[in-house]
């Protein structure tokens, strides 16, 4: 939220951050650092250490016993080996862009499509609403076996296909199919949340607007597209960019998949189930903390592209 | 600026502090003799969440009874599911408690390398402990780089094959006895398969049933249990095993699929105990502790009776093991080691035994408890010898798990689920070398 | 149920059929998954392995429940699982939108670094962090302690609630703020009194969202409440399948029970999601 011109270089921009402010700006920032107070002590307090612990041990090799020794950029390198270990980490990051590029997008249209289904005033939305939004909720302990009820090589989905005379994949037991299996999970338990939110959005447009534009004679779909859509576009954005976090930091389903494995044939292996294995199994913290901040720096990346595309496209209302 | 210069000196102390401080926990050990003091003590003693509700009930009854012998020592169990992930953090802050149970796919390899066991070689000798029923094997696979890291209390063979009476008779098959040959038992597979009613000749209900099954065929994974150095899983016999085992798969005799983790059952499907006791599976191997699943599962609907995996030639037993040990961050070692005692001793594990909550290695134990009593009628005791006697467990070795587990869960699902059979030599001796290449054992 | 931004539709109508059709196609759909786990929950151990197809036995067995009851102490998981998740999503919906309007409505240098601060803490992936965030809590000695679990709720609330709410705020009409501004109050007056009630459907989505993870969560009340008698339900109903004891009915029948009051709270939010918000006399 800067206050100065856009079009100023970059240069003068950071000196102006230096600048003396007029009174009621520094009024402001005052208020700024109160309300942010809570966030910044608790980030100080508890999440700051961690995050420069396993920073600094990308840097180290360590298996929890003793002190950890400083290897410099040893691990780094060994994620550039592609023969090596680099080789599993490539094979992690390309399962985990794949699923999250098919997974996102569905769960973005999908979920706003449902959202305006849900917005109209029909008799027992309430319920409707509950309904859309309860695969979320189904979490925890017995997820692996619904999913192996409904993915399963006698699972609901084959039976379906079989009906139709298809013959259905063995989804999790078989290399070709475990990553399409997991897209299916994340569709149906991750649209339920974006649904909610969508949602939310839309009823904060004003009813007022809308009449307004139905008086101009705006059909319905040109409504949408003028009216809706970019006031619903921070709802959009903050979707989206969640999305692309969850999709490539997706851990749970892989786990509950594969038993933990990665299997099968490390198909269904993603960067942050690599991560906990190289913690867990393998006690490699130096290495599983360099593939953390890689994972980290490639999100980082992504979701700071995101801010800047988000200036064309998103509407504030300002 | 300053604010900046300030937070880095911050962030790097921080680091320093949390790591010198995580370190600081495995400090130096008592002497073993000076150590048992009278002032009052509580010892925290973790254990893993397979009993459940009933086995907590047990171990806080058990830690009755040593409070009763010490009054001055209060036990408090903790029983934890997801038994790693709860522990290694613990391990980590230098907050693991006093006792910590362990087992060799449950921890041990793990807990061993982050220095979790305080070495019991200097509490041993200074007691004059008898080893002497403790079978060396058992022992040794609980050693690292030759100290005693935790005793014994229970092993688990994966020996039992449990056979539906009602289906053998029906395919007019011969019942198999403690002695029958590998040949038999495969022989049997094929001949109670009936794929037109869904009936499966064998379902391996553990997960490292790949293991068991090269075990079975004298398949040595290495040349050194204890202290491997070299990868030898494709040796005389491995190739065999596995090559049987593809053709069981590809003929439809086994109750699994191919791709599940580790060519076994995932945790979720449990078709393997649960399908034998539905009625559809033939035979099951799996350890004595599935009995009573078996016995409330199938609710007498048949015929049912166990006999012990073949054993022929150099065939082993494919196995676990489980004790429990002091931690290194305990501040009552001493009393700690008394508890450990307690629990693993003749006395301890003839009340396990009878409890249901073990399955001895100590031949004493096995006679008294097993082989006369009626109070275990499921445990076998002439099966649970023989897979006592022949038992081998998994070589103790950091990278054990990173050079053959992951090499070869991977090499093998992608095996099993090609559409034409692999040479399965030629394809050992590939992963042999990706295994040496991934994780050297020198 | 006033819902803006919905349209008043004739009562029979093609465009009403097919709507409510399609809502409940769908929702069998969604349902499907609850269905199964009740369904299933009533089976017997043979019926479960059998993995026969029917969505509920011939014979369901209530004991099932009652089992559930006699074998595990559910009622002290459940009322700690309450517990930790009442506090924590009071404390979470609160701060967080009280650190996004900070974020969504004032001006300040340095606002996108500590925005950025915000994000770091979900970009980071959590597995590398749990190991020293546990050794923090060790060395303040607070282990056992329902503490590690809800103190960070209290402060700053979740970065993920801050960036919704954030968003929603800032596709708020600022007319009101400013006025306000102009008529003197200070930016707590107009964040109690205009801003929070206007983000009333936003925040009823937080604390439901946050009440279900926090619910549901495994990881923190396994490592911080180890104690068998804070144990909270999903911990506890872990238990029930390990190794050596697969007892699927049991297991099922506690997370139905689990889930029950997760319905509940969301029906309870959905009359605040519903009501939508009113901007009576605010025209563009």
């Amino acid at each position: 939220m800067q206050r100065v011109d856009e079009g100023a270089g970059r240069l003068s921009r950071f000196r102006s951050l230096f600048a003396p402010l007029p009174v009621l700006q520094r009024v402001e920032e005052r208020w700024f650092w109160f309300f942010i107070a809570p966030f910044l002590a608790g980030f100080l307090l508890f999440a700051l250490a961690p995050l420069v612990a396993s920073f600094a041990l990308s840097f180290m090799q360590w298996n929890l016993r003793g002190a950890p020794t400083l290897v410099g950029l040893e691990n780094y390198a060994d994620l550039a080996d592609l023969n090596g270990k680099g080789k599993i980490v490539l094979k992690a990051f390309s399962n985990t862009v794949m699923i999250t590029v098919i997974a996102v997008p569905m769960q973005l249209v999908i979920g706003l499509s449902f959202a305006l289904l849900l917005n109209q005033k029909v008799k027992g939305m309430a319920l409707f609403r509950m309904a859309f939004y309860l695969p979320t909720v189904v979490a925890g302990v017995a997820t692996a076996a619904l999913w192996r009820w409904i993915l399963g090589s006698e699972g609901l989905v084959n039976k379906a296909l079989d009906v139709v005379g298809v013959a259905g994949p063995a989804w999790f037991n078989e290399p070709e199919s475990v990553r399409w299996g997991i897209i299916f999970m994340l569709i149906w338990a991750g649209t339920g949340g974006m649904t909610l939110i969508f949602l939310a959005g839309l009823q904060q447009i004003s009813k007022d607007i809308l009449e307004a534009c139905e008086c101009d004679g705006a059909g319905r779909f040109r409504r949408f597209f003028s009216i809706t859509l970019p006031l619903l576009s921070p709802t959009l954005f903050f979707n989206l960019v969640i999305g692309l976090i969850g999709g490539l930091s997706l851990f749970t389903e892989t786990y509950v998949v594969s038993g933990g494995g990665g299997g099968p044939a490390n198909e269904s292996m993603s960067v942050a189930l690599l991560i906990y294995r190289l913690l867990i199994r393998n006690l490699d913290f130096g290495f599983g903390s360099a593939v953390a901040w890689l994972l980290t720096a490639v999100v980082l990346l992504l979701t700071v592209v995101n801010f800047r595309l988000s200036k064309r496209w998103v509407f504030y209302d300002n | 600026m300053v604010q900046v210069l300030w937070r880095r000196t911050t962030a790097v102390a921080l680091v320093v502090g949390l790591i010198a401080a995580a370190c600081g926990g495995s400090g130096s050990s008592e002497s073993p003799d000076g150590g048992l003091t009278t002032d009052p003590v509580t010892l925290t003693v973790q254990i893993f969440n397979a009993g459940g509700q009933a086995e907590l009930e047990y171990r806080q009854a058990q830690a009755a009874d040593f409070t009763a012998l010490h009054p001055n020592v209060t036990v408090e169990i903790v029983q934890s599911s997801e038994y790693i992930d709860a522990l290694l953090p613990q391990i980590a802050a230098g907050t693991a408690g006093d006792v910590i149970w362990t087992d060799t796919d449950t921890g041990f390899t793990q807990f061993a390398v982050a220095g979790a066991f305080e070495p019991l070689d200097s509490y041993i000798a200074a007691d004059g402990y008898d080893l002497s029923p403790y079978p060396e094997a058992l022992l040794k696979s609980f050693q690292l780089d030759g100290s005693q890291m935790v005793m014994p209390n229970s092993v688990l063979p994966f020996n039992f094959v449990y056979y539906n009476k009602d289906i053998f008779e029906a395919a007019g098959v011969a019942e198999p006895t403690n002695d029958w040959t590998i040949a038999e038992f495969v022989d049997a597979a094929r001949k109670t398969t009936d794929k037109s009613i869904k009936r499966f000749g064998l379902s391996l209900a553990w997960t490292e049933q790949y293991v068991a099954w090269m075990r079975m065929y004298g398949c040595e994974l290495s040349d050194d249990d204890s202290a491997a150095t070299e990868y030898t899983y494709n040796g005389t016999g491995c190739a065999d095993a596995l090559k049987t085992l593809d053709d069981l798969s590809r003929e439809g005799v086994l109750n699994w699929e191919p791709g599940a983790k580790f060519g076994g059952l995932s945790d979720a499907d449990s078709a393997g105990e649960q399908n034998f006791s539905a009625g559809n599976v033939a035979m099951l191997i799996s350890g004595t502790w599935e009995s009573p699943a078996i016995i409330a599962n199938s609710a007498g609907a048949f015929e049912w009776d166990a006999v012990s995996v073949p054993v022929e030639g150099d065939g082993k037993i494919q196995g676990a093991a489980s004790g429990f040990g002091v931690s290194a961050s305990s501040e009552n070692k001493a009393w700690a080691w008394e508890y450990v005692k307690f629990l693993t001793d003749i006395e301890g594990q003839k009340r396990d035994a009878i409890a249901g909550y073990n399955s001895s290695p100590i031949s004493v134990v096995l006679d008294d408890v097993y082989c006369k009593t009626d109070a275990l009628p499921l445990s076998k005791c002439e099966i649970t010898k023989i897979g006592n006697a022949h038992i081998a467990l998994e070589p103790i070795k950091g990278e054990w798990s990173v050079g053959f587990w992951d090499v070869v869960s991977a090499g093998f699902e992608e095996a099993f689920t090609a559409d034409d059979q692999y040479d399965w030599q030629a394809h050992l001796d590939a992963l042999v070398e990706q295994s040496t290449a991934a994780a050297p054992l020198q | 149920m006033t819902t803006s931004g919905a349209r008043a539709i004739p009562m029979i109508s093609p465009r009403r059929v097919a709507i409510y059709a399609a809502l409940t196609l769908f929702s069998l759909l969604f349902l499907l998954p609850f269905v199964w786990q009740l369904g299933t929950s009533l089976k017997t151990p043979a019926e479960i392995a059998t993995g026969t197809f029917t969505l509920f036995p011939a014979e369901p067995q209530w004991e099932n429940y009652a089992e559930v009851f006699r074998r595990a102490p559910i009622a002290t998981w459940f009322f700690n699982s309450a517990f930790i998740a009442m506090v924590g999503t009071l404390g979470a919906t609160l701060t967080s939108a009280f650190c996004a309007y900070g974020f969504a409505v004032l001006h300040a240098r340095g606002s996108r670094l500590a925005f950025g601060m915000v994000l770091l803490t979900i970009l980071v992936p959590y597995q590398v962090l749990i190991i020293p965030e546990y050794i923090v809590w060790a060395k303040l000695g607070l282990i056992n302690t329902p503490l590690p679990i809800l103190l960070p709720w209290f402060l700053g609330g979740g970065a993920f609630n801050i960036f919704l709410l954030r968003q929603f705020m800032l596709g708020l009409p600022r007319d009101m703020v400013d006025a306000a501004r102009v008529d003197g109050a200070n930016e707590l007056h107009i964040f109690v009194r205009i801003i929070l009630p206007m983000c009333a459907p936003a925040l009823a989505i937080v604390a439901v969202f946050h009440f279900i993870y926090m619910w549901n969560d495994f990881l923190r009340p396994l490592l911080y409440l180890p104690d068998p008698s804070a144990m909270t339900l999903p911990v506890g109903l872990s238990g029930f399948v390990n190794k050596f004891a697969r007892q699927w009915h049991l297991l099922l029948a506690g997370s139905v029970i689990a889930l029950a009051p997760l319905l509940v709270v969301f029906a309870l939010a959905q009359r605040v999601i519903a009501r939508g918000i009113s901007i009576a006399g605010v025209r563009r």
